[in-house]
């Protein structure tokens, strides 16, 4: 007998969920052999669907209209896993991002949608790489207070900082040994470091209200399995090499630090993943990758191996929605 | 004409009603005496919801229903709706309010910090910068991690305010925090805990409270009635963070400022004595302000002597606070500077450890006394595994 599941996309404005959406529906529709992903029959919105890749075969961002932003829709998928076939709807629609932004404000009160959705299986979050990205910084301890002062007594009267005043010591006695696997927790930050702010908290209002629907208590883990979280970094490619090299789950804690400590608080280590997406393998405003897209038209999801934390790639854009509905002996399969 | 918003959706079960379309009632001539179609009526009812959500366990941080008020619906206001019904907001995103407050307290481990200091003096930009770093992932030396908010978006009009700073002397980074004198008005900032320790399975609400210094004055210098009315709270806190300008201090005022925080000090003592566990951390703000004052940050924040001209301004204060650690309370001092620059220049300086203190007394447990087993002469492997301490 077939399993009924459903996985729910969310996440802020311009965060790459219809992009995710079409890059998918057109891979699955040119049914890749060995695909353990397949569209159901005929869906009931195939306009929607349609729309969705017709800018894809163009070489364009799909754009959803403001029918697609207050309309909700899903895709019908079944899958293949040690064989049981799962069949499961995709939900996404009302959660444009302004829906996410206004939910947040109390614009619009928790819908019946809402709690329709919370019963997911699994949530992909759509988070946006930032352009602005700093590079990480090297591994080191944290400045000591007293550092902090100091470095608050050199700030020049137009409120700006004296460069720093060289140690005469050598880069690894300051910096430390230099990049390597370390705790998951947030670099410390320098005195004159930028504090940032906070992008997720939108977001995490969302997990929030959604969690209080199923009936948890904050802090309440769900039992393993029952709700995994994909936390999906969109626009990976654009993403600097140095949080490439380290893995998708750095780039969480380092960089979203807010959502890695409410997801680490509030589920099972094994139930968030942390994936860097590209569902068109670059930006098609660049008319070159433009180019190579028409020809090639493929995406690829990282993710970080468990063990080592060296990032794995796959051109497999179902990856972080069959890890959504099986954990992680999707991402132990062969490639 | 349509029926005010507050009365939709009434339906009657009578075909030939007008009522709820703004006409009449069909029974009203049956009505004794003749009165308010709208609540004598038995025909009327309020439209039932087309369908019903499933049924959800309420967790006990929720306040009772009777604290939640229940937005109007306006759907004219958000056509983009799609929904038929739709529940109340479980949780406002807010300051929290009194009765809301007293809700989340009488769930333990709930932590109230009460934040005191006069006008001025930081308390708002403390929190706002406590919060950014935690949002950072700058958390050390807390020993706690990021769980949820029911403040969310109250935390974040704090962050905005503070990111739309540009150093200008003139403007407020945060803004001065409004007096509100209705009875359930916001007054409290949530965050929800969980200890780093991953054997650790607690939950823990911490309260802080966002008062305007007005109110605190006022509440210090005269305890009447009713000024111990509007802050009846501070009875039960497990903390306290005193915040004191600390340019104000140095300044003329300064003699002025150490009397009043000396009361507060007092105040507190009182409120706080024959409790155990109970932390006191005296905040110094504005540290870029008077920055030249200070050499360096005293290593010993205990010895009035290491806080320079500071600690001779705290002349009053000082002596309050050494009868607050006589009578059990554990008090630290500590320099802040929460915004010594815009966002994108720099660091704030010591915002997180006055609540890395006030938690950790707060939080403190009595632990079982360690077994001492010493190992005999000759022991067998496993009789030598046993742990074994010098008495």
């Amino acid at each position: 007998m077939p399993t009924r599941h459903a996985v729910t996309l969310l996440g802020g404005p311009e965060s790459g969920k219809t992009t995710y959406l079409g890059a998918l529906v057109r891979a699955l529709r040119e049914e890749p052999e060995g695909s353990r992903l397949r569209l159901s029959a005929l869906q009931e919105d195939e306009s929607t669907i349609q729309r969705l890749m017709d800018p894809l075969f163009e070489g364009a961002y799909p754009q959803r209209t403001k029918h697609d932003q207050t309309h909700a829709f899903e895709i019908a998928l079944e899958t293949v896993q040690e064989a049981e076939d799962v069949q499961f709807t995709l939900q996404a629609g009302d959660y444009a991002g302004e829906l996410v932004e206004r939910l947040f404000r109390r614009h619009n009160v928790f819908s019946r949608e809402w709690h329709t959705r919370a019963g997911s299986d699994g949530l992909l979050l759509f988070v946006r790489h930032d352009a602005l990205t700093p590079l990480p910084r090297a591994l080191r301890t944290a400045p000591t207070e007293q550092e902090r002062f100091e470095a608050l007594k050199s700030r020049r009267p137009d409120g700006t900082t004296a460069p720093p005043k060289s140690t005469g010591k050598r880069p690894q006695d300051v910096f430390g040994p230099g990049v390597h696997m370390d705790p998951l927790e947030a670099v410390p930050t320098g005195p004159r470091d930028p504090v940032k702010v906070p992008t997720t908290l939108a977001l995490i209002e969302v997990l929030q209200f959604l969690r209080h629907v199923r009936g948890l208590s904050p802090g309440e883990r769900p039992p393993l399995g029952s709700l995994r979280v994909a936390v999906l970094i969109s626009a990976w490619d654009g993403v600097k090499d140095a949080f490439r090299t380290r893995g998708p789950t750095r780039y969480l804690v380092e960089e979203l630090p807010l959502l890695h400590d409410f997801l680490w608080s509030n589920f099972r280590e094994d139930d968030i993943c942390a994936f860097g997406l590209s569902a068109t393998g670059g930006d098609l405003r660049d008319e070159a990758h433009q180019a190579r897209y028409l020809d090639d038209p493929a995406g690829f999801v990282e993710w970080s191996n468990s063990a080592t934390q060296a990032p794995v790639r796959t051109p497999d854009l179902s990856i972080p929605v069959r890890w959504a509905l099986f954990g992680e002996r999707v991402l132990m399969e062969p490639r | 004409m349509k029926l005010p918003l507050a009365l939709q959706p009434l339906r009657c079960v009578r075909a030939d009603c007008t009522l709820p379309q703004g006409g009449r009632c069909a029974r009203e001539a049956e009505l004794d005496p003749p009165g308010d179609p709208i609540t004598q009526c038995p025909s009327l009812a309020r439209e039932a919801l087309e369908t019903e959500a499933p049924p959800v366990k309420r967790p006990s941080v929720l306040p009772p229903a009777s604290d939640r008020s229940i937005p109007a619906q306006d759907e004219e206001a958000n056509p983009d709706t799609t929904s038929t019904g739709s529940d109340p907001e479980p949780w406002r995103g807010q300051h929290l309010s009194m009765s809301e407050a007293s809700s989340l307290l009488r769930r333990s481990p709930a932590r109230l910090l009460a934040v005191l200091g006069d006008h001025g003096a930081g308390k708002t930009c403390l929190l706002a910068s406590f919060f950014l770093q935690l949002a950072n992932g700058q958390r050390r030396p807390l020993r706690y991690r990021f769980a949820s908010s029911r403040s969310l978006q109250g935390w974040r009009d704090f962050v905005d305010r503070a990111a739309q700073w540009s150093a200008d002397s003139k403007s407020e980074i945060i803004g001065h925090t409004p007096r509100i004198d209705e009875p359930d008005a916001g007054h409290f900032l949530h965050l929800g805990l969980r200890p780093e320790d991953p054997g650790d399975n607690r939950h823990i609400d911490v309260l802080l409270t966002d008062l305007p210094g007005e109110q605190i004055a006022r509440w210090n210098l005269a305890q009447s009635a009713a000024n111990r009315e509007q802050m009846p709270y501070l009875e039960r806190a497990d903390g306290f963070v005193i915040v004191v300008d600390a340019a104000t201090l140095l300044g003329s005022s300064g003699p002025k400022l150490d009397s009043e925080t000396s009361v507060l000090v007092r105040r507190v003592l009182e409120a706080a004595k024959d409790k155990p566990h109970v932390g006191l951390a005296l905040v110094l703000s504005k540290l870029d302000r008077i920055a030249d004052h200070l050499p360096s940050l005293p290593a010993d924040r205990g010895n009035k002597e290491n806080w320079g001209p500071i600690g001779k301004r705290l002349r009053q204060t000082w002596p309050a606070l050494d009868r607050a650690r006589a009578s059990g309370i554990e008090v630290d001092t500590f320099a802040t500077s929460a915004f010594p620059s815009p966002l994108w220049q720099g660091q704030p300086v010591n915002v997180v450890e006055p609540f890395a203190h006030v938690l950790a007394c707060a939080d403190r447990r009595v632990r079982s006394p360690r077994i001492v087993t010493a190992v005999p002469e000759g022991a067998s492997y496993f009789q030598a595994m046993r742990r074994w301490e010098s008495p």
